[in-house]
This record gives C-alpha cells, structure tokens and sequence, in this order.
C-alpha cells in the first residue's frame, strides 16, 4: 500500500490539468472542502487565471484573512495574473527526480536530550494581548479542531 | 454483538504517545507535569518571531526502539512535515509531524485474545509534537498553557484491521504494555500521556471494499474505547440496515455522559497543506543507530509471559499478573532464583508484594523487601523454620523494620518449635486436658487426630511443627 | 564624505588600532547623521542613543585588536530580533513587539565588539523590493529623492548609503540585500544558504532567508560576514563548518580566477548602465586572464517563477504565527475565528495578504501538484545546473539588476513587474549560493548599478576575492558621493 503523497487524494488520484482554455477540476484530497473550480480566461497573448468569488472566499478563510470588497477584488485579480505567470512551470522539463525533501543543508543534525533555559513568565506573558493569571486569554473555543494528538 | 444483516466492524486506531524524554521534541525545555503554567516554554514552543525547532535525537531513538519492537522498518530517510491549521493550542498555526516519508513503516503487534494469538498490523510510526492546554476561564474565555506543547510524540498507525471493540481495548492495553516495557511513555489514558482516535465502517462482509469511516475522539479509558465503539457499531449498522448510508462524521466521546457526539460538518472539513518541513532537513537514521536502539530492547510482555509459563510453570493468568509491570517481573525472576521454587514465590509476590507495593510508590525501587530478603523468607518457611501463617506476621515485620528475614522472626519469636522435647511436653499437656476425647479416639474417632493437633498448635501459639505434634500424638494415642 | 560615520569598516578599525578615534566618537557621529539626514531618507524605525552610547563607552575598556568588530556602529533590519528593543518587521502586526531574545547574528556582533545603534526600515516581514510596502513610512534613496532605495532591505542600503552607518544587517530570500545595496551604491553579500544562523531572523521564506552584512566595501562585507558566520545549534539548517578565512582570501587578485556570464542576458533588454558595467567588468577580467564564457543556465524566468510558488508558501505557513493571540497586534473580538481574521487583515499589509494568499492557494488541496511540487522539482534541476556551471567556472558575472532604481510609487500596482525587478538575483537564492552586489557605476541620471558576482556553494572566499578585485577596477567610493557630483 502506498503512502500518500503530497497533494493526492488517498485513492491516488491527481488533478486534471490540462492547457490554458479548459475548466481545471481539483481532486478533492481527503479532508478536505469540496472540489475547486479553475477557469482559464485566454486574453490576448496573455494567459490569465481567474478564481471564482467563492473559491477566493474558500482562500480567505484558510488563510483567515478577511478582505473588503474592494481589496478582494484587486488581489483576486493580481493572483490570477500572477498565477498564469507562474504556470510556466508546467512547460519546464524538470527531468528525473529522486524523493521529495528539503534538502539544500545535508543531513539533520539532532540535539541531545539536556534541558536548557526557559523564558520567564513575565517575559512570555508581558506582551500578551490578554491574559488571565498565568494563562493566555481567548474567546471561548468550542468544538475541537483536528490538531496534535487528536 | 454478533454480526448481523452481513455486516462486519472494521477498525482501525491512531494512537499518540508522549515519550518519556526530559526535555522537548523541538527546544530544550523540560518536558515536566505540573508546573506552573507557561513556565516552561521558550522561543521555540511558544512560537516567537524567529524562533526555529531543533530536533531531539532521544525522542529519534525512542522511535526507532518502538519500530523495531513492532516489527517496523526503519525508514533510512524520513522527512518532518508541516500539518498547517489554525488553532489556539497551536503557537506556530502549523504542526511539525511527519507526511509521506514517516519514520517507521508496516510491522504489527501480537497479543493474546483467551487462547487466541491475534496480530494487528501497523501503517506507520512518526514523530511530531504536541499541543498547549486548553482550559476554561472566567467568563466562558477559554485559556491556554503552552507547557505541555513540544511534547514528543509518537503515532502509531493501525492499519483497518481490528474487527471487535474488545479487541481494540486488547490492542491498546498491549500496546501501553509494550511502550512501558521499552520505558518510553508510561500510557495512561486518563492522564493524556496516551491517546487514541478511533475510525470504523461497516463492510459486507462478503465484501472486500470498505464502507465511509467515522471518527471517535476523547475516549479516555479502554472502556470507553469499546463502549464508544459499541455504540458507533451500533448507529451505523442501524442507518445501513435501513438502507441509508453513513456519512463521514467526527464524534467526540463524552466522559460524562457516557455518549457519543458529534461535531459540526464545518469544524471537520480541513486542509491541512502538508508540505516538507524547510527548517529541518533530512532525518538520516543510519544502520548503527538501529542497532543500538535494538540492542536496548528488553524480553517483551508477550514473550516473556510465555516464558514463564513454560520456565516456571506458571498458569496463564499468573504469568500475566507477574508480566503486568517489568520491575515486577524482574523482582519475581531474581527472588526465584533464589529460592528456587517458582510457584511459592508467585504466590507471594502477587498477593503480600503487590499488595503492599503501592504504599511504596508503586515500583519496587523504594520497596523495603528486596529479592534477597524475600527469597529469605520464603527459605525459612520452606525449611520448616517457621510457619506459613507465621511468614506473614514475619514479612509485615520486614516492612516496616527493613531487617532481614531470619532476624526478624527471632525478634518476633516466631520461630516454630521444633525440638521434639518441647513439643512432647505440650502433647502430654493436652492429653492430660482431655481425657474425654482421647477415650474417644482410642474408641475409633480416628478423625479427632486433627482436634489434638489443633490443640497442640493452640498451646504453642502457632510455632509447634504440625508434623511432628502428629507423629508424637499418634504414638501417644496408639500406644 | 567626511566623519567617522561615513568610514569604512576596515578604515574605522585602522583609526581605533592607532588610538585616533574611539568607539563613542563614532557612534556620537553616526547619531548626528542620522538626526541630520533620516528625516529625508526614512532609512530608521528606531535608533538606540543610550544604549549605544553606553555600549561605546565599556568598550574603551577592551583592546582594540581583540575584537574582529570592536566599536563598529552597526544597524541592524528590523526583521532581526533584538531582545528587549523593538522588532517590527515594518509591520503594524508587531508595532510594539520586543522579543525577549537575541537572534544569534546580534549575539555574534556584540561578541565581536560591534555597537547596535538602531533598527532599519524595510518592506514589511521583507516581502518586497522597494522598502515601500513599510507600513509606518517608505524609505527614500539617497542618490535620488524620487527613487526607491531597493527592497526589502532598502533601510540597511540607504543608512549605510547616506552615510549613517558603515554597515548594516540585512537580510536577502530573493535579492533583498542585493537589490538595494545595487540601488545604493553599496556592497551587500548574501552567503551560503545556512552560512549565517537564521535563529532570531523572522522567517519569510525559510529554505531561501540569509541574514547578510551591507557595507561600504567588500572588506567590510568580508569582516562582519566573518564575525557572524559558524554552526549554531538553534537552527538545524545553518551549515556545520566554519565559514573559510575571508580576510586572507580578499587580497587574492583577479588572475586565475575563471569567470562566466550567463548566455541569457544577451536576449535581456538590459538598461544601458547595467550592460555598460557588464561590458567595463568583462575587460577588467580579461586584462588578468580569461575573458569570461558564456554559460547555459536556466532561464532567470523560470528561476523567479520557481521562486515565487516555493517562496511564498513558506511564508504563508511562516506567518501564520501572528494571530492576536500570543504577542503583537490583536483586534479583540467574541469569536476565535474572527479574532484571527480581522487581526490579520488589520495586521498585514495588502503585499503580504497577496503573497499569503498566493502561498495558500500554491498549497492548497488540488493544486499541490501543479504548483508546488512542481516548483520544486523544478528547484531541483536549477539546483544541479548551477553545481555543474560551478565545476567548470569560479564566480558568474552578471548584473545585479536589469537597471537602476525605478521611481517611487512606479511599480506599486503592478505586483509581477516588481518581482520582476529581482530577476538576477533570485537564483542564487533557489541555488543556495553566495553572491554579492558591489557598486559599478552610475546612470547616466546618476543612479547608481551594480555588478552581482555568484559562487560556487561555500566559496565565499572566491567571491570576496573577486569581489575586491573588482571593486578597485571600479573604484565606486572613490569616485561617486550621494546628491551627485564626484567625491
């Protein structure tokens, strides 16, 4: 069985890509929203990509900004400018390639398990934008997200 | 709970392990319970502007100790990966886990179901870290204490093969066996430093393909990890039955309640955009490693228990009440040895040591009756020094003296008489006090052997060698 | 320029070894620069008189030849933290922000000796190429009132340009030192990828961040390279051997050292300043031997392409530590989610939001694939291609920048134009090589332009060493001052 790779849904399935003109469809990868529509608008000589109103929403809110109209607006047409700039990846010929990694400092040097100094309280806590006691203060979390052991 | 309308349980478990290193996964700060909170973090933990983690090789070799007691293989290369959400627990909104190139790949653990051997396969073991706490403030706030975050972890990945909630208890009770044996994460459900998420779907059990998963989280007891399952069997086996489908839905196990609920469809969709860890390059972990990681793996529960029972003769259940703790099992294997009379030593550990350990702690580190005084012990009472009865009151004495055996019983004066003398004097005694019952006896009430003996024992507190006081009676009542 | 502000590094530390100068006169110089010259330049966010002052004066304690950086005043990006003092990034997301720790390059200079005199300007959390994206004020240039200074690290050019500093920190992902200190008229050296610890440097893009020095010369350039390079524990990628002896390796000489020029620029549209200094470095490389080959590379368009997927995705995971909830901005609010939205659309300026926005989508579920892992693939070849260059030649000779600084406010709408003003520089950042930019010569609307020399990976020795054979062909500081007219 295969472990998943990057960006590919469990069954092994990739996103169809196909040239500038044709309507994209992302795979939908486990766990994730629902599928994406990518429609390529071809002007001029120009290849610009454009998201739809509802993809850009589906960004903002993985990213947790919030735009304004106007902003919106504006920045959902420079990414798709800089996206058709960017798509010219897919015509490089990357050749072959070994496994995925960082891999530009060699091999990672561990440390050994002795404990070194911590931050005093006054120091991590100072600066909080709201506290109580000796915690961090947020609005009330409710449901659990998905998150580290659990 | 037998399977009905055709459709099996399948089951598999991801379980998170924090590792018993002193210090945390990324940074140096201890990896302490209990200490004021937000004391002890850094830079690192907290995820400051320009901080960057640095990985600790002992947390690396716990993992590789657990994969090769699993039967895992080691992968020679594995990458750290970013698992990127938002969330307050979360100082960096990213998590530092493992993706597609995880530490430990496949292997399995065998345990015992009754009579049964059953083996459970793993996809994969990796490493990553945990989270802050969360707790309630005043006002309905929620607050948050980053001591716990950086807190090695490892996961453990069943692959869906688990087809009782029974057996998904057993597999987790071996595996928290498994991970104290090799001293790595002492698996307490109830205090967090093990957890399990749960998945099951239903299958035809005709049929190879495998139904939509539901997820159980919080289940903070094996208990509750069956019962949580029963339940979820349960739900889906109704839904599909009447011809619905199951919808791929997270729950969350109350304690409190004892029930299943389910969280909000919008909380559970995520993308979690992995992609290789920048900050942390490559992870090689070469053959000399491994082998020394192999060579610190201790005798396993389930081969160890075996042992005993084959060695010592022991029964199933002996053996794995005496397997149940390491030191226990050590304890038992040296005071043994000693005395060379397995069973008798059981006996004793399991039921005056065990009892009494937990005043001390709980390990037989602090535990005043060591191998050598026990097997003392028990060779006074196996050369007839003195009484089993007497062993007891001799063994509590040891305990709260810390002396040996042998001094203890002269302190007490408990040694049994043996001295033919003294004990035929204490026969003509109680003869002489019941002259009803030995005309008895001579009249044919054989059975009064025992009264006379009892009365022997009566006179001499306990410490009359039985059977001498019957050989004497004997010759004194057929004479 | 007269005053010890305007000293190189190498000629301050001459004048403190013979006793005619001290620490705290230079320090006291530069601060009366910077009074007299940042209100026009905007190159500050915060200058530390007293502790400068104070600094300064203990070291009339130490001996002069005991520390590589003694008593050199130095300012350092405000993407570097400095502990207790602010780091803001030009951000409104840590506009008040102290970090309760020192990155490990402002640990080094103080062991060095140097002085800490302020925080520099800069394009905000470094994502830019004209210091104009600060969200408390643009920095200006000081060659030209109505030019950029370059970005993102144009506060750190322009000081030590204008004469305040005589160097500077900075820090270069995709050209950011470089670029300004081209603009400038300055020298600015981005080492190895993990020459210098990035431990304290807030992350942008972190398989391409380099913290870097930008000074006057290259001697300058090679000494604080020198103080702040070495293996650090607290950052896994920072490269475990020390750094080669710069210093020795800067007297070198021009002759036998094989040169290439990438073939691609012949099809670039080059400003006439930037190919005129090309041509005037070309010669001054064939009077000492070889004239330069021409080199096959990949092109500088896909380069910056691969750049801008991989980049941005880091930072958009980098930057997602700043949520209102541990330190820095907060916008209070009822709920988590909100909390996190308007903080961060409050916090971040309309560039980081794009490039937040563009690293997400590269990220995202679907389109993993085709951007990143393709970009990465894509990292890789380049990666190899410029390892093979490098086993043929010793430095490629380019320039820095296709021309010399635009006009304030010229490239602001127009995102891609502006990437694309970092062209040469890009590559060696996905290769992971050092380069350096040093000052050729100005425009002919006396701009100054800059010749960017690239080695092999752990070179920095070749580097410098070509780097100040050129520098005294070109003799830049001799002949250009700042507000025109010769020295």
């Amino acid at each position: 069985m295969t472990a998943a790779r990057y960006g590919q849904s469990k069954d092994g399935a990739y996103s169809q890509y196909t040239d500038a003109g044709v309507d994209i469809q992302a795979t939908n990868r486990f766990d994730s929203p629902a599928p994406l529509r990518l429609v390529s608008v071809e002007k001029e000589r120009e290849v610009r990509l454009k998201l739809t109103d509802m993809e850009f929403g589906d960004l903002e809110a993985l990213a947790r900004i919030d735009l304004g109209p106007e902003e919106r607006d504006r920045l959902r047409l420079q990414l798709g400018r800089i996206l058709g700039f960017v798509r010219k990846l897919q015509e490089v010929d990357a050749g072959e390639q070994e496994e995925t990694g960082p891999a530009l400092t060699g091999r990672l040097i561990t440390a050994s398990d002795e404990p070194g100094e911590c931050l005093e309280r006054e120091e991590v806590l100072g600066q909080a934008p709201d506290r109580e006691d000796g915690f961090f203060r947020v609005p009330p979390v409710i449901d659990r997200e998905g998150g580290a052991g659990s | 709970m037998a399977e009905s309308a055709g459709f099996i349980p399948v089951i598999g478990l991801e379980v998170h392990a924090q590792l018993l290193t002193r210090t945390k996964m990324f940074c140096r700060c201890p990896a302490v319970f209990g200490a004021e909170p937000n004391t002890m973090v850094c830079p690192v933990c907290l995820g400051l502007p320009g901080a960057l983690p640095s990985v600790n090789r002992k947390a690396v070799s716990m993992a590789v100790r657990l994969g090769l007691a699993l039967g895992c293989r080691i992968e020679g290369e594995s990458v750290f990966a970013r698992k990127n959400y938002f969330y307050p627990d979360a100082p960096r909104n990213y998590q530092i886990s493992m993706y597609d190139r995880p530490l430990c790949s496949g292997g399995g653990l065998r345990f015992e179901d009754g009579e049964e051997e059953v083996s459970v396969g793993l996809e994969r073991i990796h490493l990553e870290d945990d989270a802050g706490k969360l707790l309630h403030g005043r006002s309905g706030h929620s607050l948050i204490d980053f001591n716990r975050c950086g807190t090695p972890l490892v996961e453990i990945v069943t692959l869906p093969e688990i087809d009782s909630p029974r057996r998904a208890s057993l597999f987790l009770q071996n595996l928290r066996h498994v991970l104290s044996y090799l001293g790595i994460c002492d698996g307490n459900l109830e205090e967090g430093s093990m957890r399990v998420d749960v998945n099951i779907s239903m299958r035809r059990r005709d049929d190879k393909a495998l139904g939509t998963r539901t997820e159980i989280k919080n289940l903070n007891s094996f208990k509750a990890v069956e019962a949580g399952l029963e339940m979820e069997i349960d739900r889906q086996r109704k839904v599909l039955r009447s011809g619905g489908s199951v919808v791929q839905v997270t729950n969350l196990w109350d304690a409190g309640e004892k029930r299943l609920v389910t969280m909000r469809r919008k909380e559970q969709a995520h993308d979690y955009r992995y992609f290789p860890e920048p900050d942390l390059p490559t992870l090689v972990v070469d053959a000399a490693w491994i082998e020394d990681e192999r060579a610190k793996i201790p005798e396993l529960p389930l081969e160890r228990a075996r042992r005993f029972r084959r060695e010592y003769g022991l029964s199933a259940y002996d053996a794995r009440v005496l397997t149940a703790e390491s030191d226990i099992a050590d304890y038992f294997e040296k005071t043994a040895g000693m005395t060379g009379e397995p069973k008798m030593t059981a006996n004793w550990v399991m039921r005056d040591v065990l009892r009494e350990i937990k005043t001390y702690g709980g390990d037989t580190g602090s535990f005043p009756v060591g191998p050598e005084e026990l097997s003392g012990l028990i060779g006074l009472i196996k050369d007839g020094v003195i009484s089993t009865s007497a062993g007891t009151e001799v063994f509590t004495g040891m305990l709260g003296s810390g002396e040996g055996a042998l001094e203890a019983v002269r302190r007490l004066g408990l040694e049994r008489i043996s001295e033919k003398d003294e004990i035929e004097a204490i026969v003509e005694r109680v003869l002489g006090s019941c002259p009803d019952e030995v005309e008895r006896y001579r009249g044919g009430k054989r059975q009064l052997i025992k009264f006379f003996v009892g009365q022997v024992m009566k006179e001499s507190a306990g410490k009359a060698d039985p059977k001498v006081a019957t050989e004497l009676l004997r010759r004194r009542l057929d004479s | 320029m007269s005053g010890l502000a305007g000293k190189s590094v190498g000629e301050l530390l001459a004048l403190y070894r013979k006793g005619r100068a001290s620490p705290a006169e230079a320090v006291a110089d530069c601060i009366d620069a910077i009074d007299s010259r940042d209100m026009a330049v905007g190159a500050f966010l915060e200058v530390f008189r007293d502790e400068a002052m104070s600094r300064a004066e203990e070291l009339e304690n130490e001996d002069p030849e005991s520390l590589p950086l003694y008593g050199i005043p130095v300012a350092v990006k405000d993407n570097i933290c400095t502990r207790g003092l602010p780091t803001t990034c030009a951000s409104r997301m840590l506009s008040g922000y102290r970090p309760p720790y020192d990155a490990t390059a402002v640990e080094r200079l103080s062991a060095a000796g140097a002085v800490l005199v302020g925080k520099t300007n800069m394009d905000e959390f470094a994502m830019g190429s004209s210091s104009e994206h600060s969200a408390f004020r643009r920095v200006i240039n000081p060659w030209n009132e109505e030019c950029a200074p370059g970005g993102s690290s144009g506060g750190s050019a322009a000081a030590v340009s204008a004469g305040m500093v005589p160097a500077a920190l900075g820090s270069d992902t995709g050209g950011s030192i470089r670029q300004p200190s081209s603009f400038c008229g300055v020298t600015g050296l981005k080492g190895t990828y993990g020459r210098i610890s990035r431990y304290g440097l807030v992350a942008f893009a972190s398989s391409f961040d380099q913290i870097g020095p930008i000074a006057s010369d290259a001697e300058g350039c090679a000494l604080l390279m020198q103080a702040l390079s070495g293996p650090d524990g607290k950052d896994s990628t920072a490269i475990s051997e020390d750094c080669p002896d710069l210093l020795c390796a800067l007297d070198g000489g021009l002759s036998g050292i094989t040169f290439g020029v990438p073939e691609e620029l012949g099809g670039w549209d080059l400003d006439r300043a930037a190919s005129s200094a090309l041509d005037e470095a070309c010669r001054a490389v064939s009077a000492f031997g070889e004239a330069p080959e021409r080199v096959a590379l990949p092109g500088m368009e896909t380069s910056i392409a691969c750049y801008y997927v991989i980049a941005n995705a880091e930072a958009s995971s980098n930057l997602a530590r700043f949520d209102g909830v541990r330190y820095g901005l907060r916008e209070s609010s009822d709920s988590l989610y909100s909390l996190y939205a308007s903080t961060r659309t409050e916090g971040f300026g309309e560039e980081v939001k794009r490039r937040i926005l563009l690293g997400t989508y590269v990220l995202s579920a679907g389109y993993y694939e085709a951007y990143y892992g393709k970009a990465q693939s894509v990292r890789k070849m380049i990666r190899k291609a410029y390892r093979d260059v490098f086993s043929r030649i010793d430095l490629l000779m380019l320039p820095t920048t296709p021309g010399p600084a635009f006009r304030l406010g010229e490239r602001l709408d127009d995102p891609v134009s502006m990437y694309l003003s970092d062209i040469f520089t890009t590559p060696a950042n996905i290769a992971g090589l050092p380069a350096i930019s040093i000052p050729a010569g100005l425009s002919a609307e006396g701009l100054p332009i800059g010749i960017q020399l690239v080695a092999g990976a752990g070179r920095e020795d070749l580097l410098l060493r070509g780097a100040r054979g050129l520098e005294k062909i070109f003799r830049f500081r001799e002949r250009f001052v700042p507000g025109g007219g010769e020295a």
